[in-house]
């Protein structure tokens, strides 16, 4: 008796969970509102926290759409943690809301699943920043976001620029295509990775020699640390450096003087994207680096939003927007599956002083929040 | 500053040693291992990238130590206020301050900040909820004002921060004589030794006529004046500040107290350990990096033998107890 009712009860838990993945996602209108403007309606928001420079920045890029094109948009944010985010994504459902549509940007893509079904019953979900992947791509319409592919490419041509200008300057390379130091994001996070692989596709014809890949660092302290150890290790084998992000090469320049390497001299720097001060690449200590503008994700993610819910699906695969020094108005059309934010290189003073997106200059886009 | 050897310490004299020579010992077999395994170990550029790393952990340990020492556990605010410090020094020299007055007004404040929490303290209150709070108020307002934003020197780039004196580097320099001082006022003064007893028995203490808090305001002003270095010198080797400096600092540092063997809940404990326990992560750390250890990995290693250094420590001293 006692193993029929545990039967019985393992029946009814099966059946519950079973049940509970097999609810559809949220009605999607085919037809549409045909309008972009949201004339008050709900549109919501989950990202991470804008005390960081680059949150606060995509925030504010998307009230400021939002508030162009009449949306109501309500922001959570969370604080680099995913377990909070889910949190989030379960009070605001708790809570009863009704919005038209949704921005979701999930902080670990694999552990937020769960999140981004439930919320794909209420409404329809645009994914940010980080591409859904195999498992979560069922329950989001569309992505909007930064193209790590792209940024990794962007990145490879300015090492090639690198290279030919120290070959100009005179610079004697520790082999003929030049030894190359990287230091990526975290181990196995998916941004680094396609990062890498746009950057190995553009210099795949004339590759440097890569000695070592240092991962982790992604702030001036951090790449402080990490780098006064790796640079002692590696001092005098090493032309250039891949940074992740400027912020972290802030850091490993730092380390690189105290140990009487000149960098942009005896080696040059290009990073990756641009979160943090840009005095580095406007002194030439550091060759180069990538505008990657998240007031404009921001902005985007809004503009995806609106689209999708004024046609009611996507259209095509990929729109990749080019750089314009102005917004460009918001066309009424579908988004595509794949909306891309441009991206654009910034090389020494000149470079940040011409790097104009959306309306942003470069020290808009990298250093205020 | 009186000189007195007046109030008896609970410590023997085995045990004033033991945890010191213990993690001289541990820090030279991780020497020992990393030289056999790592060629560019015993590097000079290495020895100082290790003695840098370890420097701003060991002023903020050390600094922390009194505190703990008198029986209030840890700050749960230590990197907010560094970053504090660094954000209001890198803002007054970027708004055309001069330096020295920079310093000035930033040491003074993170004192009147660590007055507050030590006063609150000294009511009764959770010092871990206390400063957990305190760190909570300071991340957001610090935030708040500057929009997250960088807050850089801009044209008035400060130019000693990395820099060297005989060749040792600032940082090091003032680690060394942070430890120095702080090490003389806990072990050679009366205040010194009041706030190690008040740790080990506060119920003894305050019969005695030492005050609890006398002794935690105190031992909160050399943790601020701590907090504010490690601001300064941060703030003048970056040249730049956001709030989220410091992200990994508040572990980091009691992780360096703990493994110098200083017990949590008071009485037991100098700055010399934490300044040991400070140095003993930063060469496990190098070793780890230059044998291309993973972020986990490293992070794995590093907590396992912070747990197994404070075992051992708390094993001899509950054995010492005993006997």
């Amino acid at each position: 008796m006692k193993s029929l009712k545990r039967l019985a009860a393992l029946a009814c838990a099966g059946a519950l969970v079973a049940g509970a993945w097999s609810i559809p996602s949220a009605d999607v209108k085919a037809e549409g509102t045909g309008m972009l403007e949201g004339d008050g309606k709900a549109m919501v928001m989950f990202v991470m926290t804008a005390s960081n420079v680059y949150g606060a920045n995509q925030i504010k890029g998307a009230k400021q759409e939002a508030e162009r094109l009449g949306w109501d948009l309500t922001v959570f944010q969370h604080n680099f943690s995913q377990p909070e985010q889910d949190a989030q994504v379960q009070q605001y459902i708790a809570s009863g809301a009704e919005p038209e549509v949704i921005i979701f940007w999930p902080w670990v893509a694999d552990a937020a699943i769960n999140a981004v079904r439930q919320l794909s019953r209420l409404a329809p979900v645009i994914q940010l920043t980080q591409e859904p992947n195999e498992q979560s791509w069922p329950y989001v319409q569309a992505y909007s976001g930064a193209n790590q592919i792209l940024i990794g490419e962007t990145l490879g041509h300015m090492m090639l620029q690198a290279r030919e200008a120290a070959r100009a300057a005179g610079m004697e390379f520790k082999s003929p295509e030049g030894n190359l130091l990287i230091f990526q994001h975290p181990e196995g996070e998916k941004t680094g990775v396609e990062r890498m692989k746009g950057f190995l596709a553009v210099t795949a014809d004339e590759p440097f020699n890569i000695i070592h890949t240092e991962w982790g660092p992604n702030s001036p302290e951090t790449g402080y640390q990490i780098g006064s150890q790796v640079v002692p290790k590696f001092k005098g084998q090493f032309d250039f450096l891949f940074v992740s992000n400027q912020q972290a090469a802030n850091g490993i320049i730092r380390a690189l003087k105290e140990n009487g390497i000149a960098p942009g001299q005896d080696v040059y720097i290009v990073s990756g994207d641009c979160s943090g001060s840009l005095d580095a690449v406007k002194n030439g200590e550091t060759f180069g680096t990538g505008i990657q503008p998240a007031a404009v994700e921001g902005a985007l993610a809004v503009r995806s939003a609106a689209k999708f819910v004024a046609h009611g699906r996507i259209e095509g695969d990929v729109i990749q927007l080019e750089v314009e020094a102005e917004a460009p108005e918001a066309e009424n059309t579908p988004p595509a599956k794949y909306n891309y934010m441009p991206h654009a290189p910034a090389i020494g003073a000149e470079g940040v002083a011409n790097t104009r997106i959306w309306g942003y200059t470069a020290d808009e886009i990298c250093a205020s929040g | 500053m009186r000189l007195s050897g007046a109030v008896r310490l609970p410590e023997g004299r085995v045990w004033d040693w033991l945890p010191l020579a213990i993690i001289i010992a541990l820090a030279l077999a991780g020497i020992i291992v990393a030289v056999i395994i790592t060629p560019s170990f015993l590097t000079v550029d290495n020895i100082r990238a290790i003695l840098r790393n370890a420097s701003i952990v060991g002023i903020v340990a050390v600094a922390m130590t009194p505190m703990t020492l008198s029986g209030n556990f840890v700050s749960l605010a230590i990197g907010q206020s560094a970053m504090l410090a660094m954000v209001c020094f890198v803002a007054l020299v970027g708004d055309g301050w001069p330096q020295p007055l920079a310093i000035i007004v930033v040491v003074a404040g993170l004192i009147v900040v660590g007055v507050m929490q030590g006063a609150i303290v000294a009511t009764g209150l959770n010092p871990i909820i206390i400063t957990l709070a305190a760190g909570a108020i300071i991340f957001g307002v610090v935030t708040e004002i500057t929009g997250a934003g960088i807050v850089r020197t801009g044209d008035y780039l400060i130019g000693w921060g990395s820099g060297t004196v005989g060749g040792i580097p600032i940082q090091v320099l003032i680690f060394l004589i942070f430890t120095v001082v702080v090490s003389i006022l806990m072990s050679r003064t009366v205040l010194g030794r009041e706030t190690t007893l008040v740790g080990a028995n506060r119920a003894t203490a305050r019969i005695s006529g030492i005050s609890f808090t006398r002794v935690t305001i105190l031992a909160f002003v050399i943790f601020s004046v701590g907090l504010a270095i490690a601001g300064i010198l941060n703030g003048a080797a970056f040249n730049q500040a956001t709030s989220r400096s410091f992200p990994n600092l508040t572990i980091d540092a009691i992780a360096a107290l703990l493994v110098g063997g200083t017990a949590i809940q008071g009485g037991h404990g100098s700055p010399l350990r934490s300044a040991g326990g400070a140095l003993f992560i930063a060469v496990i750390s190098s070793m780890m990096v230059l044998n291309d250890f993973s972020t986990g990995g490293r992070l794995a290693v590093q907590g396992g033998v912070v747990v197994a250094v404070v075992v051992l420590l708390h094993e001899l001293r509950r054995r010492r107890e005993v006997r």
